[in-house]
């Protein structure tokens, strides 16, 4: 599984198409952040809500690294679409932590702001929450599931639009709903665990539906 | 090379194959596979071979029917490999060796071996894309190799090698055949299966039958003992062309009608040819400025 994460990272990084989404990431991060004042959690608003962008869009430029009939041999190397598929998903995961500690640590000395270890956890749990959302719905947008180019762009901005705008529905507006409101931060940490867990349910949905589909194109 | 576990024979029963409602792609097929068999399967555009293939390997599930004995260590070749990768060939076989358990140093020895011995032009540091269709088929045909395949899966393989390379992947699949392994794979062209497989079959319209082409029977290329469903289906022979005058006549060999392969060495012209197209292509060379070397029929 280990050099199946790492020919993944390998080609990702070798055809450049994470380029334009971390650029992405980056750029919101350092221009939401730098120079900010008040209550770390409320920071964090930003850097979750981009990465949950960030993550979908890296996520269908992870899995369409790979032309069908390259995918197709590793498949049978590795003995099981199943296996590529889960490597896709901890190739993503290991980008999402990348993101996650650079979301995290950089909007502290760039802006004036006092922390505690409570913030600290609040950063993570929020930004894995948002960044493994974006994962599950990358899944759905890649070629495995949808094709065509021009679907999977309306696919992957609907999603977009329904998990940040609808303020009721789990788990990346909710989260933002809660680090920018003005409870206490020891109150924030339950519920943002709560819809952590709902984005790995997310995520293990997802990573099935786009096994099932993807065999059933076949 | 050997493979690296003899294993029992790869067994399909009654398989079918249809997408939704849709026709059948395959229907009913029954299929044994030997080790240190080649089979060849033949059929034209559409006939459900490269469906039969994925199947095998199991890429592709099937609607019905069985399949039995698919080993651990399966080799596949699809029918064309578009990258648009910039990793290069030497990086991209190393990761598929440490995919199928290999380390990093004997994956890169081995794909510098196998690399080497298909001629891919550029070399080992050409990035995938930058393949044309032959070479990026030759480094396809590298990564199935890279651990001995107990099965290796070939869907239409010598569509786009140059003429060296057809020789190179015969003598391939002829090593994993006497190093107890299973070949199969398919061609739309008959005098190609049947002068690299001990059993052919024929698919059209989804249904494979064992094939025998008429008034065809000679030798083809010997891998083992297993010929249960017929042999080759075409004559062969090997003939050696060397220049009569100072400057011959050279047409474009492979195009010519009968040609299964051509290669040189230094002035000479070898040929394998299909037998019944051998005396016309003879006299044919003889009058544009060459002259026969040798000829051997049956050969390889």
């Amino acid at each position: 599984m280990i050099a199946l994460v790492r020919y993944d990272l390998s080609m990702l990084v070798r055809g450049q198409s994470y380029i334009a989404p971390f650029v992405l990431y980056a750029s919101a991060i350092v221009t939401l952040t730098t120079n900010d004042q008040g209550p770390l959690p409320r920071v964090y608003t930003a850097s979750a809500m981009t990465i949950f962008i960030c993550m979908l869009w890296l996520t269908v430029a992870l899995i369409n690294t790979e032309e069908p009939a390259q995918r197709a041999m590793t498949s049978v190397a590795a003995r099981g679409e199943h296996r590529v598929l889960a490597a896709n998903v901890l190739a993503a995961l290991v980008i999402c932590l990348a993101l996650t500690a650079l979301g995290l640590i950089y909007p502290i000395p760039a802006g004036d702001h006092t922390w505690s270890s409570t913030d600290l956890v609040i950063g993570i749990v929020a930004q894995l929450t948002c960044g493994v959302t974006g994962i599950a719905g990358g899944l759905v947008c890649s070629r495995i599931v949808v094709r065509r180019t021009g679907y999977a762009v309306f696919l992957a901005l609907g999603l977009i639009g329904v998990f940040t705008l609808i303020r009721v529905l789990p788990p990346v507006a909710p989260t933002m709903v809660i680090l920018g409101s003005d409870r206490p931060a020891t109150e924030m940490v339950t519920p943002l665990l709560l819809n952590g867990v709902i984005a790995v349910v997310l995520l293990a949905g997802s990573t099935i539906a786009a096994y099932q589909v993807a065999r059933r194109q076949e | 090379m050997t493979a690296t576990m003899m294993t029992g024979a790869l067994e399909l029963r009654d398989i079918s194959k249809r997408y939704g409602r849709g026709r059948h792609v395959l229907r009913h097929v029954d299929l044994d596979v030997r080790p240190r068999e080649v089979a060849g399967i033949v059929g034209g555009n559409g006939s459900g071979k490269s469906t039969l293939l994925r199947i095998i390997v199991g890429l592709t599930p099937f609607t019905g029917g069985t399949l039995r004995g698919r080993p651990d260590v399966v080799g596949y070749v699809p029918e064309r490999f578009p990258t648009a990768g910039r990793i290069s060939a030497r990086s991209y076989l190393a990761h598929m060796g440490r995919i199928r358990g290999m380390n990093g140093s004997d994956a890169a020895v081995r794909a510098r071996e196998l690399l080497g011995r298909l001629s891919l032009v550029g070399g080992p540091d050409t990035q995938l894309r930058r393949l044309s269709k032959g070479n990026a088929q030759k480094v396809a045909v590298a990564q199935a190799l890279l651990v001995p395949p107990q099965l290796l899966v070939l869907d239409e393989p010598w569509s786009g090698l140059d003429a060296d390379a057809h020789e190179v992947l015969a003598d391939l699949i002829d090593e994993v055949a006497r190093g107890g392994g299973s070949v199969i794979f398919t061609d739309h062209r008959e005098a190609v299966v049947g002068a690299n497989a001990t059993t052919v079959y024929r698919v059209t319209q989804g249904n494979l039958t064992p094939h025998r082409a008429a008034g065809q029977g000679g030798p083809g290329r010997e891998h083992g003992p297993a010929r249960e469903h017929g042999g080759p289906v075409t004559d062969v022979a090997v003939v050696e062309l060397v220049p009569a005058v100072r400057t011959p006549d050279e047409p474009d060999w492979r195009a010519l009608p009968g040609v299964l392969d051509a290669r040189r060495e230094r002035d000479a012209v070898i040929l394998r040819i299909e037998g019944d197209r051998c005396d016309d292509l003879l006299v044919d060379a003889i009058r544009n400025g060459w002259s026969v070397e040798a000829v051997r029929r049956g050969g390889n």
